[in-house]
């Protein structure tokens, strides 16, 4: 039974509310209704007791015992009340009840007394001869203003005691009724209630849980039906409030997800209150590990945990540079800012952390461009300004030396073209500055016409050429001029770095991808260090051996820049000692739509 | 009262991780300036020994404090007395950071014998190590702590077969020995910083599981 004790307190009150009141009433209307009795009971004792003396009055003049005895004792039978007749001594005349002879003196009785002073003796008291509460009414029997007797009529209380005490039993009865009623009504409207009050609890209880779908049913019109829609309303109104909440957090948490930047946040007691995915993968912590602990524990930095305490102390933002040493080196940059309260202290900082490795490798690549850029020129022309040093000196007048200087000074000469001719078509390929002349290209001519170009080379150092492209391959939309120059990049490294009697393979593919064209030699290969590098301008793996072969430093470059402006890519393949591959592809016409 | 010794506590464990820290980028450093030939980076981290030193002697004595103030118990008494191990491990750590500097100070003033590969390697197992010893302490991972102990196999073996390399460089080139021993030695340092960072977590063991695992204890109870 649920709520019992709703039950138990309804009832409780409600059976002792009625119990008392019944008492009182029960009380009061005992008492009232015995006076009332009795008040009734002494009229009629006196009318009695008023016939009695009429009829037993003449007797007693007479003076005769045994007819008063037997006159009593039959008018007693009659009217069921116990008479006696008493002369002025007090003694017993007659006795309706007990023998007269037996009975002692009545004059000390106080209704007797009063009677014998002329008035009427009424009296309520223990009778020893009956042994029971009795009502006496005594009259005295005069004749010509004298009194002669008392006539005493008596009737036991015990009568009106059952009266009174019926009523009791009534009253005891009501009650023990109505304590049932009032139990009954208590359940049930306990019952009513309390299935109200425990849907109430049990849809709370659920509140505390998130679930809000649990609404009340009810009907009814009291306060607890209003308390019951009030909860009701609250629920959806808490629910809509949550839901909108949530949404809010949730947008705020996805953005903060979506940075690509670190942001944590600190609190007054240098504990992290939020930690956003990106800075899980900065630091390699996961948020729930990181949340709610100090940022020393979680991150250890000999740089970061100072700068959080700073700008906790100082309130002002900071920003620098850090290095994280897990993980690979990568560079920070942290900007971190003091949110203050409205009195204007601080309570958190905010971290915001982006990652600028790239720049800086980025940085120094262009660093170290210009340095090459500024080497590789420098280098023809030293030659160049010493032969022309020497020339001047008198060499010119020699003219076998003077040809030979000069035919030195040519080839430095073309160098320079050459190098700055690279670095210009570079340059524009780069910007985009350039115009494609775009067309579909037979990729199978270019390249034929491209190894037979490299054909004398390849003979003289006894390489052989081989060659695997398929007699009819789909046409590219390309530069043909431009791809040419790729094949041309491509065959001459596959030329220059392949030793004497080499192989170099070139073959063709159609793929679902494009046109794959694999430019392979069993050259000297490229280390795995330096093959991530090799695209970038004026890296060489081997920079003597490059220069000495009349590179540029740019052939690769160039190479990439073309493919992909073309929306091709290119990759390469290599193993020290065994052979390079040079895999480039371009989009079939078909592709561009 | 209590709650002011528990602020002691934690200021101690804070202070001790800042140590660890500075010794971790000491460690990264020294390997930096030897593989990339920096000897600036070098001379600036020697300086940078002082600082991990002062760190020491300041703790020890707070640790001390602690012990003689608040006559700690159970936990408090294992988590300080092994603070004051694991700070002089880190001090030890500390000045191995600081051997291998002063190598690679000796060894950039000489042509490269050949490219570093074991010795990177071997580095970043022992920083690992260490740095997984401090989160196992930090975050009282027990799991994490053996696992630190059973990594150091990792560096000793590294350690050997650096040997066995340079032995066989000594025996082709006289030539090679100054620098060989050189990197057998630094290749011996970063052993030490292993076995210092296992000691960390067998601390750690013992603070959170009050287990002594040391000296093979722990074979027994995990037999990995």
């Amino acid at each position: 039974m649920p709520n019992l004790k709703i039950v138990w307190k309804l009832f409780l009150t409600q059976t002792s509310l009625i119990i008392i009141s019944l008492l009182t009433i029960g009380l009061y209307s005992g008492i009232s209704l015995k006076g009332h009795y009795l008040e009734q009971l002494a009229p009629q004792l006196t009318t009695n007791a008023v016939l009695i003396r009429e009829i037993v009055g003449k007797q007693l003049i007479k003076g005769k015992r045994d007819t008063i005895d037997f006159l009593t004792k039959k008018l007693g039978s009659e009217i069921h009340m116990r008479v006696t007749i008493v002369d002025t001594a007090g003694t017993v005349l007659g006795d309706s009840e007990k023998d007269p002879l037996k009975m002692g003196n009545r004059l000390d009785r106080p209704e007797i007394r009063e009677a014998l002073r002329g008035k009427v003796g009424k009296s309520i008291r223990y009778s020893e001869t009956l042994k029971t509460e009795m009502m006496y009414l005594a009259l005295p029997v005069e004749i010509k203003d004298r009194i002669i007797g008392v006539v005493r009529v008596s009737l036991p209380l015990s009568e009106v005691e059952k009266k009174g005490g019926h009523i009791y039993e009534v009253i005891v009865w009501g009650a023990i009724i109505a304590v049932l009623i009032s139990l009954g009504i208590g359940f049930m409207v306990a019952r009513r209630m309390g299935k109200t009050l425990t849907q109430m609890t049990q849809a709370a209880r659920k509140m505390v849980r998130g679930d809000f779908s649990e609404l009340i049913r009810t009907d009814s019109k009291d306060e607890i039906g209003d308390l019951a829609r009030s909860f009701n309303a609250m629920s959806i109104e808490l629910q809509n409030k949550i839901e909108t909440l949530t949404k809010e957090i949730d947008e705020k948490q996805a953005i903060l997800s979506g940075m690509i930047e670190g942001v944590i946040a600190i609190d007054r007691n240098q504990r992290i209150i939020l930690f956003n995915s990106a800075s899980e993968g900065m630091f390699d912590v996961s948020s729930n590990r990181a949340l709610g602990r100090f940022h020393w524990e979680v991150i250890r930095h000999s740089r970061l945990n100072p700068l959080f305490q700073e700008v906790l102390e100082a309130g002002v933002p900071k920003m620098e540079e850090i290095i994280l040493r897990y993980g690979g080196e990568r560079i920070l940059r942290v900007q971190a800012a003091a949110i203050p309260t409205k009195e204007g202290n601080p309570w958190a900082v905010v971290a915001v952390f982006h990652d600028i490795t790239q720049i800086r490798n980025l940085e120094k690549i262009r660093k170290e461009f210009v340095a090459n850029v500024s080497h590789e020129l420098r280098t023809p022309l030293t030659s160049i300004k010493g032969f022309v040093e020497t020339l001047r000196n008198g060499a010119v007048n020699d003219p076998e030396k003077s040809l030979g200087f000069l035919e030195i000074i040519e080839k430095h000469t073309e160098r320079l073209n050459r190098l700055i001719t690279d670095l210009l078509n570079l340059s524009q390929i780069e910007s985009g500055k350039i115009e494609m002349n775009l067309k579909p290209v037979n990729l199978v001519d270019v390249t034929f016409r491209v190894i037979s170009n490299f054909k004398e080379i390849a003979d003289r150092k006894g390489q052989k050429i081989k060659v695997n492209i398929p007699p009819v391959l789909p046409h590219v939309l390309a530069d043909e001029e431009r791809i040419e120059t790729v094949m041309e990049n491509l065959l001459d490294n596959a030329v220059k770095y392949t030793p004497n009697n080499g192989d170099i393979a070139v073959s063709a593919l159609d793929k679902d991808s494009g046109i794959q064209i694999e430019v392979a030699d069993t050259g000297i290969g490229i280390p795995p260090n330096d093959l991530p590098r090799i695209f970038e301008r004026f890296y060489r793996v081997d920079k003597a051996r490059s220069r000495e072969l009349g590179g540029t430093g740019l052939g690769l470059s160039i190479v990439k820049h073309i493919i992909e402006t073309h929306g091709g890519n290119v990759r390469a393949e290599s193993e020290v000692g065994k052979g390079s591959r040079f895999i480039f592809n371009l989009p079939k016409v078909s592709d561009f739509g | 009262m209590e709650r002011q010794f528990e602020k002691e506590l934690q200021d101690l464990r804070e202070n001790l991780l800042k140590m660890g820290t500075l010794v971790e980028e000491a460690i990264a450093n020294a390997v930096k300036s030897l593989v990339e030939r920096d000897s600036e980076l070098a001379r600036r981290t020697i300086e940078c020994d002082c600082q991990i030193d002062q760190m020491e002697v300041k703790l020890e004595e707070k640790a001390v404090k602690l012990l003689a103030l608040r006559q700690p118990m159970a936990r408090d008494l294992r988590f300080i007395i092994k603070s004051v191990k694991i700070i002089a491990s880190l001090e030890r750590i500390g000045d191995h950071a600081v051997n291998i500097c002063e190598r690679a100070l000796e060894l950039n003033k000489e042509p490269p014998l050949k490219p570093y590969i074991d010795i990177p390697r071997m580095a970043s197992a022992a920083q690992m190590m260490l740095k997984e010893a401090l989160d196992a302490f930090i975050n009282e991972d027990t799991d994490l702590a053996f696992k630190v102990c059973h990594n150091d196999q990792i560096i000793d073996d590294l350690d050997d077969q650096i040997l066995r390399e340079l032995l066989t460089f000594m025996m082709g080139d006289p030539h090679t020995i100054t620098r060989a021993v050189r990197i057998i030695q630094i290749s011996k340092y970063l052993e030490r910083i292993g076995d210092l960072a296992t000691n960390i977590a067998e601390s750690v063991i013992y603070v959170i599981d009050a287990r002594d695992i040391r000296h093979g204890g722990y074979i027994k109870e995990n037999p990995k």
